[in-house]
């Protein structure tokens, strides 16, 4: 017996003739290319919300951006002087129970990110 | 002072609260599973969750702004449910989430697991041209077929 895949079977709900015609003459996805690339994009990002639970920094993520340097080195001050520790992992806990709120806060005054990104890099400069 | 035992309070039940494990963890994110028993399947499930209880649950994402559920994707996911099953020797629940834009989400019936083997092997005759295959319902779903040309 050959292995189809839960795509392939999915097919069969569209369209059986599309589902022999693909076989036999080849599928061809520049018609639907746009849609199938922002799905692909959308995907990633449905991803990376699930599995961020070592990439989560809410606060920082708001002022600076998901990549950002200021961003990754607060992640990486948490990975190294506060998860290796009980009260370091208690704080996180209290921080990501918190900063949702303090997020909404944010995006509803934008005018806070500039206090917010002064006292984080103020951070930055002096723990490095 | 009173205010503040108050501030302290609620934060002290938001943190308890936020400890106690969530109604639906993520177990596992788009791990391509195969099997060959019953019949020979393949897939990659979005997500899986796992529930309070340890009953895992099949999701997938749809990035389109119509939020209906199709036939196809109930297909796709009672897929899922079987692989899973058959892989992972936990129990999955019967129905699976269709994720959207925004968080939204809608529970769907999945298919049992004699009607997927008979849909595998339709899908294998329906190929080898020994039975008539039928045509997409709506013809708006032909707009964007590569083949509409040559079919009839």
């Amino acid at each position: 017996m050959r292995q189809a895949s839960a795509t392939e079977l999915a097919k069969m709900g569209k369209c059986e003739r599309q589902v022999y015609l693909d076989h036999h003459h080849g599928e061809d996805t520049s018609l639907t290319a746009t849609f199938i690339k922002r799905g692909n994009r959308e995907h990633e990002q449905f991803n990376r919300q699930l599995s961020g639970k070592d990439k989560r920094c809410f606060i920082a993520t708001v002022v600076f951006g998901i990549d950002a340097v200021e961003t990754n080195i607060l992640r990486h001050f948490r990975d190294m002087n506060l998860m290796p520790y009980r009260p370091g992992r208690i704080l996180i806990s209290l921080y990501y129970s918190i900063s949702p709120y303090i997020v909404i806060v944010i995006e509803k005054h934008p005018v806070l990110k500039i206090p917010i990104r002064a006292a984080l890099r103020w951070f930055i400069r002096s723990w490095r | 002072m009173s205010f503040l035992i108050l501030v302290v309070v609620i934060i002290l039940y938001w943190w308890l609260r936020s400890r106690r494990k969530p109604k639906l963890s993520p177990y596992m994110l788009e791990q391509f599973l195969k099997i060959n028993d019953p019949i020979p399947l393949c897939g990659k499930p979005d997500v899986v969750w796992e529930t309070r209880d340890g009953t895992l649950i099949v999701g997938d994402y749809k990035s389109r702004e119509n939020q209906q559920v199709y036939e196809s994707e109930v297909i796709q996911l009672s897929v899922y449910k079987l692989l899973v099953e058959k892989t992972q020797n936990r129990s999955v629940a019967d129905y699976g989430f269709i994720h959207f834009k925004n968080r939204n989400m809608k529970k769907v019936s999945l298919m049992k697991e004699k009607e997927i083997i008979a849909l595998y092997h339709r899908y294998w005759n329906v190929i080898g041209g020994e039975v008539v295959a039928c045509a997409a319902n709506s013809k708006n779903y032909c707009r964007y077929c590569s083949h509409k040309h040559e079919c009839n």
